[in-house]
């Protein structure tokens, strides 16, 4: 039988024990009341750009693009639908790494089955997260009251345990549209060498995952570097070529088109060549929505009435791009 | 003793000294009257206090008071 | 298996930062406490040795290669002035009397000159890494000023955290066994442990080797009592830091850089908040350094004892970064006022000017040195050095008035024991320090007189606008949460001030004692997850005094 000491012992672990239960519990209970059911930018959703893709009606989105900040300035779907009448949805996000951009490409297809995946590359060169650092997503993730504690400043008493159902459509589909300009120097990232960069294991492995993702459902996975002069550079492209290579996926780099694109560096950047601005993007997505046209997949969807939002959209867009 | 009770009665007359306990963590002696304190009592008792003696436990009572300046007499 | 090996070759550990880092709450602690449970009784000692060395790897490389280099010179200092103590002992036992003070000084003598060499390196190292760009940019200046172009480089050090305050506490060490007051430690480990300890090593308590050596290498186990106050203890300075402190942080620091487009009364309100912020965030980081202490069963010194019940400016430096203060006082102060030519001096003018003014020419001058170190001790500054001299001249004043006010409070009846009077005093300390603190934080002394001037010229609240809270990442919700906890922290401040501890509430029930200590527990750790100032919005704050 228990004696005295044994007992008193067993009290106090039994008293720090339910303490930790009753802890855990609490939080996933204030996880469940603090994170929005709906993605009003407002209510405090994280990258809620990219999560308005769930507000588009099914299956109404022919190709996706994945990527962090380079992606986030530089890929502008409203552009291609005004050339191509093809609907595309941007869901990068800034400072993504590889594996939540993974995990973006699932959120994607959860109503939605593109046709062509874009993955902006810049990503693919950053530290993949490390076992502790994952896990930490993980518990930030499960415990996200963490993320969302914050709106106990304003948060709407009745959405509280309601379903996830998220109505708020992103008029520009995930692009940010930014207008500020800052010269660029005149690019020499792109001078010859023969040195390639090389590419975090788990990065690797990755694309490849996302790239199998893609083709199981039928959907083609590409890369594509975005022009950057300071991002960029010839040795990041000679390992991302050989890697494209060794895992047979289809790549294309922005940055040998700065003429064929008509890229300015006077103008088209936002902060001296790290990211695009929107008259970077508007050049590089018209070769983008052209390079989608060609692959014959899709229909121009401009005159069908089930698509009339992106026309009002697109005006927006162009309001916005040159307020009269 | 009867010398070191006078000393202190002439630094600050206020404070009774043979039952006060914790002048120096009381904040009752301030470091001014400390200073005074060990110009005195090295003139008077002939003595030298070294600044590592300078700690609250030497001052807190004209006891331990004493005790320190015994303790350096014998040096 | 590749996974891991993979991840150990390219040395991807996780970054810490603080205390109040993400990695460091949720995994460091945690695993910290739970290793040290399980460590066996003999192995413990060398355990918080290594965690002590690998938390500083992971702060910052440089830190570590400061604190061997400093441990070796603890440990080599140490052994030489021990030898030469232990020499004059045996040629003293030999020598006749009459010679005896001519041997004893031979020795002192070489002992000061050991002393001089471990504190050229010691403060040696703090004057050129924190210092030299501070006087290449004065003489700079000058140069400017006389007309000529030949300009100095300014170098930039790479300056490792918490450098001030263990420097500090490795000459500490040296400087007591000179005296007497401890013996030279002949195990490295010790002295290393001693110095590294990681719950002290990024700003403080700044502790003496015979705080906490012992007690560091005996290393307790782990008690329920100490295990839950010491957890209390943690969140409690975590709401410190993270409700209040790092909340007002981008607010704060709006005011103080964007000062020229404000009037007089936002600054002053940017003054208060500062003072607030740096309390919470300094006191905060202490209490979860003391609390990590606690739960090992290690008692650090306290280095705060509710310095805003102050009545004077005098006693708030008594109650504020108490070690630094103290550290003055044995090292600094005392050695001053009370050197030999000081002696005298005191001595002589006591007879003239009686026991008040006396010894106060001797004080002041030791109190010169004191503050003129304090100010510079914090940083290579104008207005760290004009900071210390404020506190200087108002401590002075404080002496120099003591006689007059006890005279005036005489004539006018009044009882200095009574509230008001008290409260007044205390209010009058809070202001002084409030204005200190603003030199303090200013980019710059001449923008720090251009706030003050200003406060007088411009008094009003105009532009605190909507748009200037906005720029300022904070609305008024930030400042009712801010005020509601500050009340409770008060609250516990008024019930220690009157010598009630919240700790012994908490022990009085018979039953349950223990189950309430973890509900107190489970109810701010709560508060903090809800409140706290982090996340989206809100970017991690280094622990402010970490850079002094």
């Amino acid at each position: 039988m228990l004696d005295e000491k044994n007992k008193n012992r067993l009290y106090k672990s039994l008293v720090v024990i339910v303490f930790m239960i009753v802890l855990i519990g609490s939080m996933l209970l204030l996880s469940f009341v603090f994170t929005p059911t709906n993605n009003y930018p407002d209510a405090g959703m994280i990258d809620w750009n990219v999560k308005a893709i769930l507000a588009e009606p099914q299956n109404s989105i022919d190709a996706i693009f994945l990527g962090n900040s380079e992606g986030y300035y530089a890929f502008t779907p409203l552009k291609i639908w005004e050339e191509q009448g093809i609907t595309t949805y941007n869901c990068s996000a800034k400072g993504n790494p590889v594996n939540i951009s993974e995990s973006y490409l699932h959120l994607a297809f959860e109503k939605q089955t593109p046709k062509v995946v874009f993955f902006e590359t810049d990503s693919i060169y950053k530290k993949p997260l490390v076992i502790w650092q994952l896990f930490s997503s993980r518990v930030v993730e499960t415990f996200s009251v963490m993320s969302y504690h914050n709106r106990w400043k304003d948060m709407d008493a009745s959405e509280i345990g309601k379903e996830k159902n998220y109505t708020y459509q992103d008029d520009f589909k995930g692009f940010f549209m930014d207008k500020a300009t800052v010269a660029a120097d005149p690019a020499t990232n792109m001078n010859p060498t023969d040195k390639s960069k090389h590419i975090f294991y788990r990065n690797r492995q990755y694309i490849i995952r996302m790239k199998e993702y893609c083709e199981e459902r039928g959907a083609k996975f590409v890369l594509v570097s975005t022009p950057t002069t300071k991002n960029w550079n010839m040795k990041k492209h000679n390992g991302m070529a050989e890697f494209a290579q060794s895992a047979g996926i289809e790549y294309i780099d922005m940055n040998f088109m700065y003429d064929e694109l008509h890229i300015d560096w006077n103008t088209d950047s936002r902060d001296g060549g790290d990211h695009l601005n929107v008259v970077g993007a508007d050049k590089i997505c018209s070769y983008l929505g052209q390079y989608l046209a060609n692959t014959g997949l899709f229909t121009d969807k401009r005159t069908d009435p089930s698509y009339s939002k992106w026309n009002e959209n697109l005006e927006k867009y162009n309001n916005a791009k040159n307020p009269s | 003793m009867d010398k070191l009770l006078e000393i202190l009665q002439d630094i600050n007359p206020d404070i009774d000294y043979t039952t006060c306990e914790d002048l120096i963590d009381g904040h009752r002696l301030e470091s001014l009257s400390i200073i005074s304190l060990i110009a005195e009592l090295e003139d008077a008792f002939d003595i030298t206090i070294p600044a590592a003696e300078i700690i609250p436990a030497n001052f807190n009572s004209a006891k331990a008071m004493m005790a320190m300046i015994e303790r350096l007499q014998e040096d | 298996m590749h996974w891991l090996a993979y991840q150990l070759l390219h040395g991807e550990l996780p970054q810490l930062s603080s205390f109040t880092n993400f990695h460091f709450v949720v995994y460091a602690i945690p695993c910290f406490i739970l290793l040290y449970v399980l460590m066996p009784k003999k192995l413990k000692r060398y355990y918080l040795l290594i965690a002590s060395y690998a938390f500083c790897f992971l702060i910052n490389g440089a830190m570590v290669i400061y604190l061997l280099v400093s441990t070796v010179s603890m440990f080599g200092f140490g052994l030489l002035l021990d030898k030469l103590q232990t020499q004059m002992k045996d040629a003293l036992a030999v020598t006749e009397k009459e010679q005896r003070k001519a041997v004893k000084k031979k020795f002192v003598i070489k002992q000061r000159v050991v002393i001089l060499f471990a504190i050229l390196l010691h403060i040696g190292t703090l004057v050129v890494l924190k210092y030299t760009g501070f006087f290449v940019t004065n003489i700079n200046r000058a140069i400017t000023m006389s007309g000529g172009t030949n300009l100095l480089t300014v170098p930039h050090f790479l300056i490792p955290i918490g450098i001030s305050f263990f420097s500090l506490q490795a000459l500490s060490y040296i400087l007591d066994v000179y005296r007497g007051i401890t013996k030279a430690d002949r195990n490295i480990l010790r002295l290393a442990l001693f110095l590294a300890f990681f719950p002290q090593v990024i700003e403080g308590p700044i502790s003496r080797y015979n705080q906490t050596a012992d007690q560091l290498w005996n290393s307790p186990q782990v008690n329920t009592q100490s295990f839950t106050f010491g957890v209390q203890r943690i969140i409690f300075g975590m709401i410190k830091k993270i409700v209040i402190a790092d909340r007002l942080n981008s607010f704060v620091a709006l005011i103080f850089n964007d000062y020229a487009m404000l009037d007089g009364g936002t600054i002053a309100l940017g003054a208060i908040l500062y003072t607030i912020q740096l309390y919470m965030d300094f006191s905060g980081i202490m209490d979860i350094g003391l609390g990590i202490s606690e739960i090992v069963g290690i008692k650090l010194p306290e280095n705060f004892e509710r310095p805003f019940f102050s009545k004077t400016i005098s006693e708030f430096w008594k109650r504020w970064h108490i070690t630094l203060g103290t550290w003055f006082r044995d090292y600094i102060f005392y050695p001053v006022s009370t050197s030999t030519s000081m002696k005298k001096l005191t001595s002589s003018a006591r007879k003239k000017l009686g026991n008040h003014y006396g010894p106060l020419i001797a004080g002041s001058i030791a109190l010169f040195s004191v503050w003129i170190c304090n100010g510079l001790w914090h940083g290579a500054d104008w207005n760290f050095i004009f900071f210390g001299m404020y506190h200087f001249v108002l401590i002075l004043l404080g002496n120099i008035l003591v006689p007059l006010v006890r005279l005036v409070n005489k004539k006018l009846n009044i009882n200095p024991e009574n509230f008001f009077y008290k409260l007044m005093q205390i209010l009058r300390t809070c202001l002084l320090v409030v204005i200190g603190e603003l030199f303090f934080r200013a980019n710059g002394l001449m923008n720090g007189f251009h706030m003050f001037g200003r406060i007088f010229t411009d008094f009003s609240f105009s532009s605190l606008t909507s748009d200037l809270l906005v720029r300022g990442g904070i609305d008024y919700l930030d400042f009712i949460i801010a005020g509601i906890t500050l009340i409770g922290i008060f609250a516990v401040s008024v019930l220690n001030e009157k010598k009630i501890s919240v700790r012994e509430l908490q022990t009085k029930p018979v039953k349950g004692a223990l189950v309430l200590q973890w509900s107190v527990i489970f109810i701010l750790a709560i508060f903090l997850l809800v409140f706290g100032a982090y996340g989206v919005g809100y970017a991690e704050v280094y622990p402010m005094y970490a850079e002094f």
